[in-house]
């Protein structure tokens, strides 16, 4: 009977963080690189994303980008200079996200150098 | 299935027995407890006294019962309830029983169902299953328990606003212990780290 093993994932999903986990590992390493490289007085292009993140290849960091802006962790825009480009910015819940997340690794890192 | 398989089966049926009982009875025990709290609190949260309250606990149990346990912890719910009706309410055997069959029926109906709809024999453990599962066991268990008091207990008039109700308070039941589950998983895991 495996009902131990069942518990133990409803635990599991019960303390995990859903937020993050309903993107894939993909997307959320995408979503680090353009937190980590976005300035609001820099336009982000997703061309910029492309070629300089190294996430993955062109076409699926276009799926993980679509990803990213159907739950709401990324804005998308059509730039008005050049309708051709596009500029992508990370969203308020992508930032609080983050911060959290950031906070408990740094909780961690801390406990683990006591 | 062949002769081998039916003794593989009889084996493990055997094998499973006493940890199934186990869980029943594991499953029975935490739905009085969750019970009794909730008569604790009943105070605050009874809409109809002894009947409905805005903050049903041991939905919560129900929920958990047949995702960890199955059947068998199905059973050990359906026990508990039976067992308070009967020794704490003062019901009579027939009704605490109609009551608890209630229950048992609501919950393992919303899992067939889900089962049904996802497609699947076994309900994937996640947090949208659970969200499902939860949704459509509350509405099953206003409805039916709505319909069984309605029919055996004379006092009891049933109406669309109480079964509104007795829906609402076994989704906070539910959202709520989950909300605490949460809270004390967590607090643990990073008590580990820390300690680690």
């Amino acid at each position: 009977m495996k009902a131990w093993l069942n518990l133990r994932q409803l635990i599991d999903v019960v303390g995990s963080d859903a937020e993050y986990k309903v993107i894939d590992e993909r997307s959320q390493r995408l979503l680090e690189w353009i937190m980590a490289n976005y300035a609001p007085e820099k336009p982000m292009f997703v061309q910029t994303i492309v070629m300089n993140s190294g996430v993955a290849s062109p076409a699926t960091i276009h799926k993980c980008l679509a990803v990213l802006e159907r739950e709401g962790l990324i804005s998308v825009k059509v730039d008005a200079d050049d309708t051709r480009r596009r500029l992508v910015s990370p969203t308020d819940r992508a930032r609080r996200l983050l911060a959290k997340l950031s906070k408990q690794v740094q909780a961690w890192a801390a406990a683990m150098k006591d | 299935m062949g002769r081998g398989d039916e003794g593989l089966t009889q084996r493990s049926w055997r094998s499973d027995s006493p940890q199934m009982l186990g869980w029943s009875i594991g499953f029975a025990m935490a739905f009085m407890l969750a019970h009794w709290l909730t008569m604790l609190l009943s105070p605050f949260f009874d809409v109809v006294t002894g009947k409905i309250s805005l903050l049903y606990l041991p939905a919560f149990i129900r929920v958990v019962s047949i995702v960890v346990a199955g059947t068998a912890g199905v059973v050990g719910i359906a026990a508990g309830s039976a067992l308070m009706g009967v020794l704490h309410h003062g019901d009579s055997v027939s009704f605490a029983l109609s009551e608890a069959l209630a229950a048992a029926v609501a919950i393992l109906l919303a899992h067939w169902l889900l089962c049904q709809a996802m497609r699947t024999r076994q309900l994937p453990i996640t947090l949208w299953s659970l969200i499902a599962l939860t949704a459509i066991y509350c509405t099953l268990n206003a409805v039916i328990h709505g319909t069984i008091w309605g029919l055996l207990d004379p006092v009891f008039e049933i109406s669309p606003w109480k079964l509104a109700l007795m829906m609402l308070g076994d989704l906070l039941g539910v959202i709520v212990m989950f909300g605490l589950l949460r809270v004390f998983v967590r607090t643990v895991r990073q008590f580990k780290a820390f300690k680690n």
